[in-house]
């Protein structure tokens, strides 16, 4: 069994309610790096909840680590495995400093005072917050204090975070500080991140995108594959990233330019390739 | 070219005369042109938001003098709610500001306080929301059961119902998706074009910035950092790093080509523009 799998997995907030989550079959491995986009309301945002046992599915199951997350005996187990980061950043610090903040959950789960002492040193050691161990929580900018919020998360040790909409309130540079700390918590320790997002710039960094729409899951495949099809995902309101849609409308135009670029060295590469090989033809 | 607003020397400072003082915003000198888009950008903490909050008397300047065409806003405090209808603000997230049980009436609150006839009213709420793209069935709809994207659209509506001559929105898009982004700041755009109101718009995408704005104004720490037209402050690409922020996509493709001499022009902001510059210049080598 894979670390979190979704089998047949519907949810409706009320019975009487439309399903936000129509029919989800997933399995997500151990240590991968996955990015889910989705229009505003296609259930993105549901779906991670269920994912970590946050919300129950009205039908169907759903098991992390093999631990079925209807089953409340294992609920504090699920949690303390799977951790999740919200949007905005003001609303996940519970103390007036730092260190308090990020030692909340290890109190709670009733650790040693040294050992609360080390996962909270590592855990700002982790998201580079060390010199701020002992400032105050509201002086921090935006990305400093989603930081925090994942120390927090990571002071639990789970194997699993998942960040939704995590860098959606943040300016350019804050949003790349929780970018890189994301591949880092996944290339060099090894944890299983699940990312939602609408920013496309976001989502190629991920192994592998999961496209949704209307509670379903209509694409799934490594950040190329996905992008290459432009037109599908125009056509339930995403967009792609500025130089894979113009790649795209210069291939459609008739040049000869492969499809699903997605940064943009990688496309002055191929810009640079193309106009070689036109020079050497004339 | 006429400013809709202007600050003057302006500086708001936290805690005077305690050791937590702190200057939000520092000597600020701006202007806001009449019927055009001003894209605000800069780092969190920078002040956009603080400068937000004294553009429609909200807060009030530590020091300096904030002109709405030309007249001092705080001259008549006791004036302060004409001031409020005519420069309007979206805060960020407005969705959760809202109260009442119909979209139509949450959208209709602003004009009735203003004192509006009820025909007057009808017609605004009707205007409003078509340019936020709300249809006819969702004016009947509680704000409640609708989704993010709609209810931001609501928000937005009842502040352009008030019909301000300038309007002021803090991350209007942010948390959207692309076409729901695009619908919100194109719908304003529209409504900008034809109705000649000035509108300033804080906002961290700078491919939204790009696309939208007519000038930039970009803040640092509390100052005014750079100003001016779009081309102008994307062309500066390292000042933008060093104020943390960043260029489009596009831009810094083009930045590439013209390293490696394929092409000369690097004022290349969107999609549709950047499509033709690269026919130009592969057609031209």
């Amino acid at each position: 069994m894979s670390f979190i799998e979704a089998q047949g997995v519907e949810f409706a907030y009320s019975p009487e309610e439309d399903k936000v989550i129509n029919g989800i079959d997933l399995k997500i491995e151990k240590g991968s790096y996955v990015s889910i986009i989705g229009h505003n309301g296609c259930g993105k945002s549901t779906l991670a909840k269920l994912l970590c046992g946050i919300l129950l599915p009205s039908k169907g199951a759903i098991f992390v680590d093999g631990m079925n997350t209807a089953d409340e005996d294992k609920a504090f187990d699920i949690r303390k495995k799977c951790g999740m980061v919200f949007q905005n950043p003001d609303n996940q610090l519970v103390a007036s400093v730092v260190e308090e903040d990020i030692a909340f959950a290890p109190e709670n789960l009733g650790l040693p005072r040294e050992e609360i002492r080390k996962r909270v040193d590592a855990a700002l050691a982790t998201v580079d917050m060390t010199e701020h161990a002992k400032h105050a929580t509201y002086k921090l900018s935006g990305g400093q204090k989603q930081r925090i919020a994942i120390a927090g998360i990571l002071a639990m040790q789970p194997e699993c975070i998942v960040f939704d909409e995590a860098t959606a309130m943040l300016d350019p540079t804050g949003r790349k500080e929780i970018v890189s700390a994301m591949k880092r918590l996944n290339k060099e320790m090894g944890m299983t991140v699940i990312t939602i997002t609408h920013y496309m710039n976001e989502a190629v960094e991920a192994d592998r995108i999961i496209v949704m729409d209307h509670g379903k899951i209509i694409s799934d495949g490594t950040p190329q594959e996905i992008f290459s099809e432009v037109e599908k995902l125009q056509s339930v309101s995403l967009a792609v990233p500025q130089v894979t849609e113009l790649m795209y409308l210069l291939e459609k135009d008739g040049f000869d330019l492969p499809r699903g670029i997605l940064h943009a060295m990688d496309a002055a590469d191929v810009i640079e390739k193309f106009m070689r090989r036109q020079s050497e033809n004339d | 070219m006429t400013n809709a607003l202007e600050l003057k020397n302006i500086s708001v400072i936290y805690g005077e005369g305690t050791p937590f003082r702190k200057a939000a915003l520092n000597n600020i000198n701006t202007s806001f042109p009449k019927g055009e888009i001003t894209g605000i950008i800069g780092h969190t903490g920078s002040g956009k938001s603080t400068l937000a909050s004294l553009l429609n008397g909200l807060s009030k300047p530590t020091e300096g003098e904030v002109l709405l065409f030309g007249e001092n806003i705080w001259a008549k405090p006791k004036e302060m709610v004409k001031i409020r209808s005519r420069v309007g603000l979206v805060f960020q997230y407005p969705e959760y500001q809202l109260f009442d049980e119909t979209v139509e009436s949450d959208i209709s609150f602003g004009p009735k306080n203003m004192g509006l006839p009820d025909d007057e009213i009808k017609k605004r709420v009707k205007l409003a929301s078509e340019f936020c793209g709300l249809s006819e069935k969702e004016l009947k709809r509680s704000p409640f059961e609708l989704s993010g994207g709609q209810k931001r659209r609501v928000a937005i509506a009842g502040v352009l119902a008030m019909q301000p001559e300038v309007l002021v929105l803090d991350e209007p898009a942010a948390g959207l998706d692309p076409k729901g982004r695009e619908e919100i700041l194109g719908g304003l755009t529209e409504y900008k074009n034809i109705y000649g109101t000035t509108l300033i718009i804080i906002s961290h995408s700078m491919e939204d910035i790009a696309n939208y704005a007519d000038n930039i104004l970009v803040m640092k720490d509390g100052e005014v950092y750079m100003q001016g037209g779009v081309h102008e402050i994307f062309m500066q690409a390292e000042k933008l790093f060093d104020a943390k922020l960043d260029l489009p996509q596009i831009t810094k493709l083009f930045i590439e080509l013209k390293k490696r001499n394929l092409c000369e022009n690097t004022d290349v902001y969107t999609v549709g523009y950047a499509k033709k510059e690269i026919e130009k210049a592969i057609t031209s080598k």
